[in-house]
């Protein structure tokens, strides 16, 4: 348009064309400076998910932040192989966060980034992209892959860990023993301790699940990849059930126990199993 | 909250309106009645979000209005029938469904009918619709840029706000470059489309001849004949020679194209220079301040009798410059030339020859003559009017008579013939005279109904004297004293004081005038050559020292780091080397190494990452390490 312009000006001397067509160059010259300023002095903070799985989709927090001190920026985007992010306003000095799906295709370490972004920003004729610096390396858990517990393979892995001590609080009277000064005053046996004079204590069974400890070798699967799968799963299924869960591995076994970390522990240790 | 695509329709509107209205008395009344309606159910579709016009009629309507307009297209009727069509899709595309590329379509066609306007009309209401509607369509292109990103999106306030201060930054940047682009944009002599442009405005001019007693009635106009840029003079010194007629026929003062030659000298007196903006005009006499020394900035001739005259016609709005002396004297070059200006008509009516005869019988010397045939005016009691007077084949003997009435042309002519009977050579001259003087401006505007014919009577010594007559009526000082005053400041006064900057700045802006402007920039650059540099420099030494110094650190501070830098290297290296396309991937570190399959870049990979990732300081002999590592595939390269 602008060279249509351009040409009739020219060639009929109208000065009033010669204005217009000015302030289309103008406008042109202007739209450009402001698109390459709205991608400049960007900085990414990248949040890992807490827990992500090799093979299945995660939500990946991306926080675009704005290090200009005046100049707001505007409808950048951020693509990843999965999906992308519009951030419409981020203003100057703040920033702006926004969940983006990722798929990672393999367990271990993960590196994200660096980012591309870009934007069509100020006129929605051409997209300006460049590449935020900054990476971020998350830990990938293996692919978790269903695995029987009663089968007869599910038997044998969960069997493993059978003759475990499981005392606990609640349950019925297993055993009587010497009282050591640590056990709860509640746990003396009166009577008995009457008849032996010395304080005799009761050990109770737990109420609560048969601990387990998984033990890699013996987890059915065709590959190693397949074994840290169901591995995974087991482990994630157990403790959902608040059974408590060990791993035993080549050279490391993990006792028994409940709780988050140690269930992260845990995965993490199959997800670099056997990794350089 | 204020959703985009709401804010967006109503530029659109606005954009449409403003980009019309500079054209919309030029328009057909069809055109005119069909974009009032497009406007409104336009406006009505969108709030219901119901659109009557759907893409199949709108594309059929298109190509219906474009045959029916390309039809119409001759040489001499381009601009018209262009800026109807343009109208009309204008109007289609209001009243039918709006994605982000009709919108898009929508701007560009005001912005066209913008352009079509110009062939229309230079008024100076474009430069406020072209300011608007560069406000208009670019704030309106940066929200469609949102609306294509995310059609649903609404902002907070506070987002609106980030937005228009932003947003405005491109109509202020673009409309201030568009002053600097303007001024050195290409421009050509000749222009070869000219057929396109605005047709004169002014169609009036002078006239190549005089006829008193052809009208009953003298029709003034307050159209605008000239604005002269000048200090303010005396009003007696406001006569704008443009034509000088020196032959009659009949009743009829006409122009020989070959006079006598005049000479032109320049006294002592007071010299003035005049910047003359002249509008379109059907003839190319060049109206000048008495007596004219140079004429320039327009290509034109100069008469044997002094007269100038364009050598292209006046097409458009045009500028000269005219320096004039007021103590400067017009004689006639070769005395045998004097019977050229004692020429009489064939017939001369007896009454008009035996009063001349008596009241010039005791006057010997041209003074004595005109002297007598001034007194004669007075004691006629003749009144100058315009209007009310009968048109007749005698005029000079009824004017002078019976009806004892006229104008300008009734005296002038009446009074060069009774010089020539009495044997005095006169010519009639056609001009200005008087003029508003516009103190805003520094300006004479003077007007159509300002024009003039006068006397030039040879006298003793060869000598052109200015005479005129039409101040020997009863009422000649009233009728011709308001001339040459100056202007009372009004709105009209203001509104032409900015039309007139407006020709000055922007229509008659061309190749001259850019030359002109490089002359005066080059003579800037001589001032600066004359500047003492060392001086300069002195002063200027220890701030651009420190400025430097500043920017130095600055720079060291933000430059990237070692590891930054070896990373990118790294990169570098192996995108070439192993052809991987580091653009379009988000490929990590290590995963890039692992692509590549060489045992090195893992090397690279893993020293990197124990030291970077796992927050350990950055070393010396990590650097030497990896500048190592990097060198080894350098050269690997080199050897394949």
């Amino acid at each position: 348009m602008t060279l249509l312009l351009g040409f009739s000006a020219v060639n009929t001397g109208n000065n009033l064309l010669y204005l217009l067509v000015s302030a289309l160059l103008g406008f042109m010259a202007i739209s450009g400076l402001l698109g390459q300023q709205n991608l400049k002095n960007l900085a990414l903070e990248i949040i890992p998910p807490e827990e992500a799985y090799a093979g299945h989709a995660t939500l990946i927090r991306m926080k675009l932040l704005n290090q200009r001190r005046w100049l707001p920026a505007f409808l950048l985007r951020l693509e990843l192989p999965d999906g992308s992010a519009l951030y419409p306003v981020v203003e100057p000095g703040g920033g702006l966060s926004r969940p983006l799906p990722i798929t990672p295709y393999r367990r271990g370490y993960q590196v994200v980034g660096p980012v591309w972004v870009g934007s069509h920003f100020p006129i929605n004729f051409f997209i300006r992209s460049r590449r935020l610096p900054g990476q971020l390396e998350f830990l990938v858990l293996p692919a978790p892959q269903p695995c029987p517990l009663n089968g007869s393979d599910g038997e044998e892995v969960v069997g493993a860990a059978r003759d475990l001590p499981h005392l606990g609080a609640t349950g019925d009277l297993q055993s009587i023993s010497d009282y050591h000064g640590t056990e709860p005053l509640k746990d003396i046996h009166w009577k008995l301790s009457a008849r032996h004079e010395e304080l005799k204590v009761k050990r109770l069974s737990s109420q609560g699940q048969q601990p387990v400890v998984l033990d890699l070798d013996r987890v059915p699967g065709t590959n190693l990849e397949e074994r840290l799968g169901r591995c995974c799963y087991l482990i994630n299924r157990l403790m959902r059930n608040q059974q408590p869960v060990g791993l035993r591995l080549r050279t490391l076994e993990i006792a028994p126990a409940l709780g988050r970390p140690h269930r992260l522990r845990m995965l993490r240790e199959l997800a670099l199993y056997d990794q350089h | 909250m204020i959703s985009i695509e709401r804010v967006l329709q109503a530029l659109v509107y606005l954009a449409a309106l403003m980009s019309v209205t500079p054209l919309f008395l030029f328009l057909d009344p069809f055109t005119q009645v069909v974009f009032c309606l497009a406007l409104g159910i336009g406006i009505i579709c969108d709030r219901r979000r119901h659109y009557w016009m759907k893409p199949l009629p709108a594309t059929l309507l298109t190509i219906i209005f474009f045959f029916v307009y390309l039809i119409q297209i001759s040489k001499e009727n381009v601009s018209l029938p262009v800026v109807n069509l343009l109208v009309l899709l204008l109007s289609i595309r209001l009243v039918s469904e709006k994605q982000g590329r009709h919108i898009l379509q929508i701007f560009v066609l005001t912005t066209f009918g913008l352009a079509g306007s110009t062939l229309l009309s230079l008024s100076s209401f474009f430069f406020i619709s072209l300011v608007t509607l560069v406000l208009l369509v670019t704030c309106g292109l940066v929200l469609l840029s949102f609306y294509g990103a995310e059609p649903g999106l609404i902002l907070s306030r506070r987002q609106w706000r980030l937005l228009m201060s932003t947003g405005l930054l491109l109509p202020t940047g673009s409309l201030m470059l568009m002053l600097v682009l303007f001024l050195i944009l290409p421009r050509t002599q000749y222009p070869l489309w000219n057929f396109l442009n605005t047709p004169a405005r002014s169609s009036i001019g002078f006239s190549e001849q005089v006829r008193p007693g052809s009208f009953a009635e003298l029709s003034e106009t307050k159209q605008i004949a000239l604005r002269v840029e000048m200090e303010e003079v005396a009003p007696a010194n406001l006569y704008w020679r443009g034509i000088v007629l020196n032959r009659i026929d009949g009743t009829i003062w006409r122009r020989d194209s070959n006079p006598p030659a005049d000479r032109v000298t320049s006294g002592k007196g007071e010299h003035h220079r005049q910047e003359i903006f002249i509008e379109a005009k059907m003839d190319r006499f060049l109206p000048v301040l008495e007596v004219p020394t140079q004429v320039q900035g327009l290509s034109n001739r100069q008469n044997a009798d002094t007269v100038y005259t364009a050598r292209r016609a006046l097409r458009k709005q045009t500028h000269y410059s005219v320096l004039s002396s007021f103590g400067g004297m017009r004689s006639l070059l070769n005395e045998n030339d004097q019977t050229f200006y004692l020429q009489l008509p064939s017939e001369v009516s007896p009454r008009v020859s035996a009063v001349v005869a008596e009241i010039t019988s005791n006057s010997t010397s041209t003074a004595d003559k005109v002297s007598a045939i001034e007194r004669f005016f007075f004691s006629q009691n003749l009144i100058y009017t315009s209007t009310g007077l009968t048109p007749t084949h005698t005029p000079v003997e009824t004017f002078l008579f019976e009806s004892k009435q006229g104008y300008c042309e009734y005296f002038a002519s009446s009074f060069a013939l009774l010089l020539r009977l009495s044997g005095v050579p006169a010519r009639l001259v056609g001009g200005y005279m008087g003029g508003d003087y516009n103190e805003l401006g520094g300006y004479y505007l003077v007007s159509e109904d300002l024009a003039h014919v006068w006397v030039e009577a040879l006298d003793d010594n060869g000598r052109w004297q200015k005479i005129d007559p039409s101040r020997y009526a009863v009422n000649g000082e009233t009728a011709l004293g308001s001339r040459g005053v100056r202007g009372a400041f009004s709105l009209r006064v203001f509104l032409d004081t900015l039309d007139y900057y407006w020709t000055r700045m922007v229509i008659s802006y061309d190749l001259s005038s850019q030359f002109q402007l490089l002359k005066k920039v080059g003579s800037r650059f001589e001032l600066i050559r004359k500047i003492d540099i060392n001086a300069v420099w002195k002063t200027l030494l220890l701030p651009v020292l420190l400025a430097l110094t500043i920017w130095g650190v600055a720079w060291f501070r933000k430059r990237p780091k070692r590891e930054e830098r070896l990373l990118k290297d790294f990169q570098r290296l192996i995108g070439k080397k192993y052809n991987i396309d580091l653009t379009s991937n988000m490929t990590g570190l290590f995963d890039l190494a692992r692509r590549t399959n060489a045992p090195l870049c893992q090397d690279f990979a893993d020293h990197y990452g124990r030291v970077v990732y796992h927050d350990r300081s950055f070393t010396h002999e990590d650097y030497k390490a990896l500048t190592a590592i990097l060198q080894e595939i350098r050269s690997q390269r080199a050897g394949k």
